[in-house]
């Protein structure tokens, strides 16, 4: 009798969880069930569909790792589970199908961005490193969009829903053969064109207005753990171009994953002196207490003359560190420079 | 305890002693010279005894490699006595600090800070890893009380297990920069760290380790098994949760400075009993502490040297050394038993 009634308040709850997972994702259908169909485009970026796919020829690209995509007909519905992909979807004139939560939704919900738009954009759950299969296809896209080193095995269970393309680019060159890649897969070459040209337009302005007489750091995490942007990150890659910018990378062994931000003795950085400190923050904007106070705070810290004169600077670090894109990059340079080099900028 | 060894003087650890200061020494002079700036002696020497050289030189010297060295000793040195403390209170040679729960808490606390992109200034990061450590470290001495040494043991793990899903499920929740930083943590670091943290530890080290060192005695007699210990008059479970409630303080201190610095604990005291030859917690203690501190502090250089400006986190190279070394130790021992 007893286990009668145990078993009875197992299936409820297993019915209930069976219940509660099925709605759970409920945000990404529309009222029928179905996939909920892109929302507007971007404002004044619409390009005729019709007229793109007339044109479209088939595709065939390479991804980082080497994998190979064929495109019969332009690529419409993209699945954004890196933020790099809501960047150039940004700068293509498109909208997401559905974006992954976290960072992803936060560079997308960014007034450059898709502003409050990007809130309501379709969700894909899970998390970074395993977003939801179940929301992905249930948004039935034409292309994911991942990054390499983190969404690589999503390849296998996406096969047969989607192709996976994989980008993780090292330097502005490689965010703007993404660009290019995408535009290609898109149909929509010439906004790709001319988002790039707009990113080197406004880079060799930058680094001819720059006196390159300023010593720049970009770092994230706290006062005793954190890592630097060095040369070889995308962000340093950028900030090379208009300050100096010490920070290397050695040797191969000390970055083994080519990831660009290696943790830095504190020794090193007080030996450099850097004149003026970026910190990639995601309390940015918040009640926190500035991270320049909290390094002023710090006697190791303090050591340096950047953090002494006040010019550590906060910056988002879902656009600086994770945006990887020209939009984004863009956006690091006219902060930076106004920041470095106030009124030249 | 081995009944068929007799507990050896303090004079067979004189040799050790002398042999693990030479290596705290050596360690200590090699860390001050070498880094991002090479000194040479005279100029290290200025430095250090008559105000000499620049700003900078004094910076580098004064304010972040001494001050590194001295709590890598500390660190070393407390994580050691927990460790001392709990495989002799527990009769097993595989106790550490990680049955406590504590690392598990901290890093608890720590990885919702950085993961959940909590708006904690940095300086209250110690004390809320501190906290969680204490509570976590609470919770398995509470759970412990009255259930035996097995019982402990089996109830750490347990607590740990379930932290530690815990934290895996905040690990899935960040980003790429979030685990990168969270990782650096959980790995444990010395670090950037300065006299801010040593002075944090201070107080714990004066305060706990005597304390520690007072219980050796209570701790010979439990090796002895708990009937024999009760028959002279030890109050077991008492004696046992304080020995638990020490060895919570110590670690707790230290992962909160430097996140969860492994095999330290586990290392230093086997390492103490093969070189004394002793089984006396009365010598085991001081020695285990001494080998301790010139454990972390010679790997704490190597980790801060090998690959220089770049740093690897010192728990990188205590567990990869230290738990080859523990490895070889088993093999040539035949086994890691209860008096091994």
């Amino acid at each position: 009798m007893r286990n009668r009634k145990r078993h009875g308040w197992a299936s409820i709850l297993i019915v209930t969880m069976l219940t509660v997972a099925a709605c759970g994702n409920s945000g990404n259908t529309g009222e029928s069930g179905q996939p909920q169909q892109q929302v507007e485009p971007v404002a004044g970026q619409e390009t005729s569909a019709a007229g793109v796919e007339s044109a479209f020829e088939p595709v065939e690209v390479q991804d980082v790792t080497g994998a190979t995509l064929r495109f019969e007909k332009p690529v419409e519905r993209i699945a954004c589970i890196v933020s790099l992909c809501v960047d150039v979807l940004a700068e293509l004139g498109m909208e997401p199908a559905a974006v992954a939560e976290g960072g992803v939704r936060t560079i997308a919900s960014a007034p450059e961005f898709y502003g409050s738009a990007g809130e309501t954009l379709p969700s894909i759950g899970g998390s970074f490193f395993e977003p939801s299969l179940e929301d992905i296809v249930t948004t039935a896209p034409d292309l994911v969009f991942g990054l390499q080193g983190v969404h690589d095995t999503l390849r296998e269970g996406l096969s047969g829903v989607a192709p996976l393309y994989l980008a993780n680019p090292k330097h502005y060159n490689d965010s703007l053969a993404v660009l290019e890649t995408f535009g290609r897969l898109t149909g929509r070459t010439a906004e790709a064109e001319a988002a790039k040209q707009r990113f080197l337009d406004k880079l060799a302005q930058a680094a001819a207005a720059s006196p390159k007489d300023k010593k720049a750091l970009i770092i994230y995490g706290s006062d005793v753990n954190f890592s630097v942007i060095t040369q070889s990150g995308l962000g340093g890659s950028v900030m090379a171009q208009i300050a100096d910018y010490p920070w290397k990378v050695e040797k191969p062994e000390d970055d083994p994953y080519g990831e660009g931000a290696v943790p830095y003795s504190l020794e090193r950085l007080i030996a450099e002196d850097p004149d003026v400190i970026f910190v990639e923050s995601y309390a940015f904007g918040s009640d926190a207490v500035p991270i320049s106070e909290q390094l002023a705070a710090s006697p190791l810290w303090d050591k340096l003359s950047a953090v002494r004169r006040g010019q550590v600077h906060e910056v988002r670090s879902p656009i600086w560190g994770d945006g990887r894109g020209s939009r984004s990059l863009g956006i690091l340079l006219d902060e930076a420079m106004a920041i470095l080099y106030p009124g030249q900028s | 305890m081995s009944g068929s060894r007799p507990y050896r003087t303090g004079r067979a650890a004189m040799l050790p002693v002398l042999l693990l200061c030479l290596l705290l020494a050596v360690t200590m002079a090699a860390g001050l010279k070498w880094g991002s700036r090479v000194f040479d002696w005279s100029a290290l020497s200025a430095i250090l005894w008559a105000g000499g050289g620049g700003t900078l030189e004094r910076t580098i010297v004064l304010d972040i490699r001494l001050p590194r060295i001295l709590l890598g000793m500390l660190v070393g040195a407390m994580l050691a006595v927990a460790g001392t403390l709990m495989q002799g209170a527990l009769r097993n040679r595989l106790a550490g600090p990680e049955l406590l729960g504590v690392s598990a808490g901290s890093s608890l606390a720590i990885a919702t800070i950085t993961v959940l992109h909590l708006p904690v200034p940095f300086h209250l990061h110690p004390l809320l890893a501190l906290s969680g450590g204490l509570l976590s470290g609470g919770a398995v001495v509470l759970a412990a009380r009255s259930i035996g040494g097995t019982g402990m043991l089996l109830t750490g793990m347990a607590v740990s297990a379930m932290l530690n899903g815990m934290l895996v499920v905040l690990i899935a929740l960040g980003t790429g920069n979030d685990v990168n930083l969270l990782y650096a943590y959980l790995l444990g670091s010395l670090a950037n760290r300065g006299w801010e943290q040593v002075a944090r530890l201070l107080p714990w080290c004066l305060i706990v380790l005597p304390i520690a060192l007072g219980l050796a005695r209570s701790v010979n007699l439990l090796q002895l098994g708990e009937e024999t210990a009760a028959g002279l008059g030890v109050r077991v479970e008492r004696i046992r949760l304080t020995v638990l409630v020490v060895s919570a303080l110590l670690v707790a201190a230290t992962v909160a400075q430097c996140g969860p610095i492994g095999y330290i604990a586990l290392l230093a005291p086997h390492l103490t009993r093969a070189m004394t030859r002793a089984q006396d917690t009365r010598v085991v203690l001081p020695v285990s502490a001494l080998c301790g501190a010139a454990l972390l502090t010679l790997a704490d250089q190597a980790a801060r040297l090998w690959l220089e400006p770049m740093e690897i986190p010192v728990g990188v190279w205590t567990t990869l050394i230290g738990g080859s070394v523990f490895l070889l130790y088993i093999v040539l021992r035949r086994g890691g038993g209860q008096h091994g």
